[in-house]
């Protein structure tokens, strides 16, 4: 497997492994954590991104699939997507809360392979000296 | 080098901005809504709301004394089984906490004037008004006197009470992180629970039955038409009433028409009156006042008990159902307990928030509960000297003070002082602080509220003994503890008795200080300066009226009438239901072939929709508009009474009859008496005069003054003429409603709605609305206003009992909502839409044990061990 591919599927690991720890601790501020980690596994801004972006959306998908099935999940959002956008629209909130997942993620990862350049740099800049 | 370095840099720091930016922008609360990130994130907020219960869950609990184990039934009715009650209270605290922490945390805050510490100033006044009534500080007050009983060895059940209170903060402690979604829209946390709060609860339901502005209504009636005409105010508040059939049927009954009038005479006071009215305009802009005094019609009950010889299966059958008003979750809450220590088996409705369950049985006998409107509460004006004095009997007095610190959300502390006087707190300070928008503070008049529930009371002592009674004297004597609410009770037992017992501390006042021909028993606010009305003791509990055992075989209340003309030991009250419901019930139980009833009948008659209140008026209708119109009426006219003709005053959501009806009664009040008030009584919260008043002048008086409009100098109108003006009013308001003159198009469920309000208060949370049947003076009850167009009915009956005697497993049972206030819960409304709504029930299963408990039935089970830290 090629090498970007491979740090691709690691960081959407990553991603989705940590934000699905994430979910067990109440501080919703820490999800830019999972597209960090995904950002700095990889060379490419544009995997770093999405694959930060895709961990986190999968992960929260798959979370929000089990809460629906265990504990119906989805009267809360249909309720609370009721008082923000009117009546049966609760899909229309687990988008957005997918989506801002998704947002995250990218942020993330854009921050993660920034930092990851800059380390990266300084690193070759010491070795060449 | 240091370029690249340099743009990297500046493009995190840029994309960090932006992260930056959003996470603030969801860490705010926006639109009233907390922050969104904080609630809407996974593993936040509405992630973590709690939903149904698991199949199967352990709980090592380290204080109980031995196991419990609840099975849940399919309508996650809690069946509780130990060997100790106070293990078996523990767990029904749990329950309670599991299924209803919101509802249970929002009485207690009303209760205790604690509303404003998570819902911010908007409650600010609603927790003064609960502050000054006494609640808190009274339930205090008793429940220091239930301690020193305990002490003394009086009573030994205090420890089951706070094993109650730690089962619901067990629950509290263990579910940190899992609240329901209210708390989350509120931003709050649950607070624990302790022993104040469940006394501060016991009070709230006095307030919600007994505390009443009718006096001051009354009062400004009085006032305004005495001098019109003195015997006018007699004839809307007649001392016998009509067409009441008396809760206790040997005490002789009133003639279906009766009438005899009151002496009247005057004491006047034009400042008074303009001081009460503006109190009464003040407190109805309190949300909670207004919605209290417009549905105290609704806020009644029905039972009905019959005998072996009156039921079809030998033994008897007793039913109740409780109007409390619609809401999500329902105010009730259905629980099984038993715990063999004390051979308690006992299925019934609990309030969340209190440990005893209020009504149903105990396998040896079975109650139901109506209110009993005796006056427990009066009102009195004070002159007073300056801020700290007040006169009272002629003499100079102080008042008291009670400070209150009211924590209000974003605001900081609210400093709040109750001024108290020999009679009750003065309720001028609180209306003046925001309320107040007309003259009653530039007066030296104060006016203070007198009510039984600001004492000590025993009805957690009367409870407690009525649900482990086990024969019928031990059950009236524990009755005669049941100071708070007054309640019509209606019992049965094994042994086949049945019986009434009305309950309650019933003021005796002396009202040799009122002036000649002055209305006294409290009916109107009493001059506290001058000494009048005292309050010179209760009526004692074996004088109170009782029926057991009647001769007719059967008893009913309705909030009627307790007691006919020959009771004359006591008077008892000023104020009781229309009797249209009692009336009803009577014909109904009057009804059969072979003049018995059996469970089936009794499952019609709570969900009948037959209205006595049209039966009464609408022939009377018909035959005005024949006599007056003779075979050949105008079309339209003749379009609605042939509807009204073949109308069997069933109030079908499907049939046009109910909607002509009930728009031409609205109608033929207004006309009838709304000249007079606004004339006599003009800047007044308007309050009609009762049904029955109407209905009487119809059947008895054409002529009457009343139907004559006193801004027509010249005409005198009479009945005929008023009935016929509303009649067309009506076609042409209900025309101009449905968009058709086509009156089998009006349909009553159009116009008349059923609602199942949130507790929240949002709107989407509710459930409904629902094309409603019935009206408010239905036997199963959804009175809505229509004078604007589509009604929504808010209350009605909060549960229905049936427990047959002949076989217990037969016994029924609904609710109308849900057990569970989780609004993820497949039982959150579950009952109202599967069974309320449709006039079925559910079975109780109260005669299974742990072992037989029908396996088809169990949805889930909780077990209690000992155990954890």
């Amino acid at each position: 497997m090629e090498l970007e591919k491979m740090q691709f599927l690691i960081g959407f690991i990553f991603s989705l492994t940590t934000s699905s720890i994430l979910t067990l601790i109440p501080v919703w501020q820490l999800i830019i954590i999972p597209g960090i980690l995904s950002g700095m596994i990889n060379d490419k801004v544009r995997n770093a991104v999405l694959s930060g972006g895709l961990g986190i959306i999968t992960s929260w998908t798959i979370y929000a699939i089990f809460g629906m099935l265990s504990k119906n999940l989805y009267t809360i959002l249909d309720i609370f997507g009721a008082l923000i956008f009117g009546p049966g629209f609760g899909w229309i909130l687990l988008i957005l809360i997918l989506l801002f997942g998704f947002i995250f993620g990218i942020l993330g990862g854009a921050i993660g392979n920034l930092i990851r350049n800059l380390m990266l740099k300084e690193r070759s800049q010491r070795e060449k000296k | 080098m240091r370029s690249y370095r340099n743009k990297t840099i500046i493009k995190l720091l840029i994309i960090l901005f932006f992260t930056a930016v959003l996470m603030i922008a969801l860490s705010f609360p926006i639109l009233g809504l907390p922050s969104l990130g904080g609630i809407l994130f996974p593993g936040n907020g509405i992630w973590k709301i709690p939903g149904d219960k698991n199949e199967r869950e352990l709980l090592l609990v380290p204080s109980l004394s031995d196991e419990v184990t609840i099975i849940w039934d399919e309508w996650g009715v809690p069946h509780i089984f130990g060997s100790k009650e106070s293990d078996v209270f523990f767990a029904l605290g749990y329950c309670h906490a599991q299924d209803r922490l919101f509802q249970m945390d929002m009485l207690r805050r009303i209760s205790r004037g604690r509303l404003s510490e998570i819902l911010g100033k908007t409650a600010l006044n609603e927790d003064k008004l609960y502050l000054t009534a006494g609640m808190e500080y009274w339930g205090n007050i008793t429940l220091q006197k239930a301690l020193e009983m305990e002490e003394a060895g009086e009573i030994n059940f205090l420890p089951t009470i706070e094993s109650y209170i730690n089962g619901i903060n067990y629950f509290i402690d263990t579910h940190k992180n899992s609240k329901p979604l209210e708390y989350h829209l509120l931003n709050a946390e649950p607070e624990k629970f302790d022993i104040l709060d469940l006394m501060s609860i016991l009070k709230f339901l006095s307030f919600y039955y007994t505390w009443q502005y009718n006096d001051l209504y009354r009062f400004i009636i009085y006032e305004s038409l005495k001098n019109v005409n003195s015997s006018w105010f007699n004839e809307l508040f007649p001392k016998n009433p009509f067409y009441q059939i008396p809760v206790c049927n040997n005490y002789g009954a009133f003639p279906m028409s009766s009438s005899s009038s009151n002496d009247g005479d005057s004491k006047s006071s034009n400042n008074l009156l303009k001081i009460i009215s503006s109190f009464l305009n003040n407190i109805e802009k309190l949300k909670s006042q207004k919605y209290l005094i417009e549905t105290q019609e609704s806020r009644g009950s029905n039972n009905w008990v019959v005998d072996g010889v009156k039921s079809d299966t030998g033994k008897p059958i007793l039913c109740n159902d409780q109007h409390w008003g619609w809401i999500l979750p329902p105010y009730l809450y259905e629980t099984h307990v038993v715990s063999t220590d004390t051979g308690l088996n006992f299925y019934g409705y609990t309030v969340p928030g209190l440990t005893w369950p209020i009504v149903g049985f105990n396998h040896y006998i079975a109650w139901g509960d109506t209110i009993f409107p005796a006056d427990q509460m009066d009102w009195y004006y004070f002159k007073t000297i300056d801020d700290d004095h007040y006169i009272y009997n002629n003499s100079i007095k102080e008042f008291t003070k009670v400070s209150y610190e009211i924590k209000v959300k974003g605001e900081g502390v609210v400093k709040y002082d109750v001024r108290y006087t020999v009679h009750g707190p003065v309720l001028n300070d609180f209306i003046s602080t925001n309320l107040r928008v007309g003259p009653l503070n530039d007066s030296n008049i104060i006016l203070t509220a007198k009510w039984v529930p600001n004492q000590i009371t025993y009805e957690w002592l009367a409870v407690y003994k009525m649900i482990h009674a086990k024969n019928i004297s031990e059950f009236i004597n524990a009755t005669r503890y049941h100071d708070l609410p007054p309640v019509n009770i209606v019992f049965a037992d094994i042994n086949g008795n049945i019986g009434i017992q009305p309950t309650g501390k019933v003021p005796i006042r002396d009202d040799s200080r009122i002036p000649p021909g002055y209305y006294g028993n409290g009916s109107l606010p009493y001059n506290g300066s001058n000494g009048e009305g005292e309050w010179i003791g209760y009526v004692p509990f074996d004088d109170l009226p009782r029926s057991l055992n009647p001769t007719q075989h059967y008893l009913v209340s309705a909030n009627q009438i307790a007691v006919g003309p020959k009771y004359k030991k006591y008077f008892l009250q000023n104020d009781y239901a229309e009797g249209y419901r009692a009336r009803r019930i009577n014909h109904l139980l009057n009804s059969s072939e072979d003049g018995t009833v059996g469970v089936d009948d009794m499952e019609r008659f709570h969900s009948d929709i037959n209205s006595t209140m049209a039966a009464a008026f609408i022939p009377t209708l018909i035959d005005v508009v024949e006599n007056h119109y003779g075979i050949n009426p105008p079309q339209e006219i003749s379009n609605v009474i042939t509807i009204l003709k073949n109308w069997d005053y069933v109030m079908n959501k499907d049939l046009a009859g109910p909607t002509i009806y009930r728009k031409w009664r609205d109608f033929f009040r207004d006309y009838t008496f709304q000249d007079e008030f606004t004339t006599y009584m003009p800047n007044f919260p308007f309050r009609f005069p009762k049904w029955s008043i109407l209905e009487h002048l119809m059947k008895t008086n054409p002529n009457s003054h009343w139907f004559d409009n006193v801004s027509t100098i010249s005409t005198v109108e009479d009945r005929d003429y008023i009935m016929l003006k509303a009649l067309n009013r009506t076609i042409q308001w209900l025309g101009d409603f449905y968009g058709t003159s086509d009156p089998t198009k009006w349909r009553w469920g159009d116009i008349h709605k059923i609602f199942f309000p949130s507790i929240s208060g949002l709107s989407v949370l509710g459930l409904g609305p629902f094309d409603g049947s019935g009206e408010g003076y239905t036997l199963n009850p959804a009175g809505a206003d229509i004078s604007n167009g589509i009604g929504y009915s808010r209350g009605g009956a909060a549960h229905r009992l049936i427990v047959d005697f002949s076989n217990f497993s037969n016994s029924k049972s609904v609710i109308s909502g849900g057990q569970s206030g989780l609004l993820n819960s497949k039982h959150y409304s579950d009952q109202a839409i599967q069974l309320f709504l449709n006039g079925k029930y559910h079975l109780t299963y109260s005669e299974f044990s742990l072992t037989n408990f029908p396996i088809n039935a169990i949805e889930s089970i909780t077990y209690f061990k000992l155990g954890g830290s």
